[in-house]
């Protein structure tokens, strides 16, 4: 992986048209700002893993393999008797 | 009464009611933002996500306290304004929530929830939001029934 050391209000780019300014830092945040063009998909990593995830979901497969994977969870689980559902 | 059609169970009854509204939609799924949860029999302790927008968006689900009952919800600003708890200015008591996590089952392989991004509903407004954590603390492919996946 490439490392680069950048101070608030610098600046580097990707590419000819992606630029990536350090807008402002705290001991915790770094603010970004991208410029880039309109067709290049900026999105946080959690939500494009998410966006896969359920991607994937949305196969669903036959209701055999899905009662199946029901059964299990019900011999394996304690937890499901009470408060399934609701978060407490 | 209204119905709907549904990529597993028909078409079925449901009441306006119980319409839960995705304003964001989902990732993946940004489109859509009426969403049913369906409870059948056979597939407890899992529900289905049933899109009413388009009849063959369909995710599997389960609560997220029977997968980790120490689970800790963590939500963003954005988040609690998209459930309608934005105004109060106070954190919602955990009755007002239902929280589950999107589960996939691949045909080669074991069945996942995903932990990062908890199905959250405001069980009052019907309002509803995938909430992705920021943090790295829960994955988005936490095991499930790997054993059952094995046989």
């Amino acid at each position: 992986m490439l490392v680069i050391r950048r101070r608030a209000g610098e600046s580097l780019l990707i590419g000819d048209n992606i630029e990536i300014e350090i807008l402002a830092l705290t001991q915790n945040h770094v603010k970004l700002g991208i410029r880039a063009p309109q067709e290049v998909t900026v999105l946080r990593k959690e939500v494009r893993l998410t966006h896969e995830h359920n991607r994937e979901a949305a196969e669903l497969p036959s209701l055999e393999r899905i009662s199946g994977l029901a059964n299990f969870l019900r011999q394996n689980e304690k937890s499901y008797s009470r408060n399934s559902g609701e978060a407490r | 009464m209204s119905q709907a059609a549904t990529k597993h169970f028909d078409n079925i009854e449901y009441e306006e009611g119980a319409v839960l509204t995705f304003a964001a939609g989902l990732p993946a799924f940004e489109h859509l933002t009426r969403f049913l949860i369906i409870e059948h029999a056979g597939s407890a302790p899992l529900v289905f996500l049933q899109s009413l927008d388009e009849p063959g968006v369909c995710l599997p689900a389960l609560p997220m306290l029977a997968i980790d009952p120490a689970y800790e919800l963590s939500l963003t600003g954005d988040d609690l304004e998209a459930l309608g708890f934005g105004d109060s200015g106070r954190v919602p008591g955990a009755n007002a929530m239902g929280c589950f996590a999107v589960v996939s089952i691949p045909p080669d392989g074991p069945a996942t929830a995903n932990l990062l991004a908890p199905v959250v509903v405001n069980l009052a407004a019907r309002r509803a939001v995938q909430a992705v954590r920021p943090d790295g603390r829960y994955s988005h492919r936490h095991v499930l029934g790997a054993r059952e996946a094995a046989c």
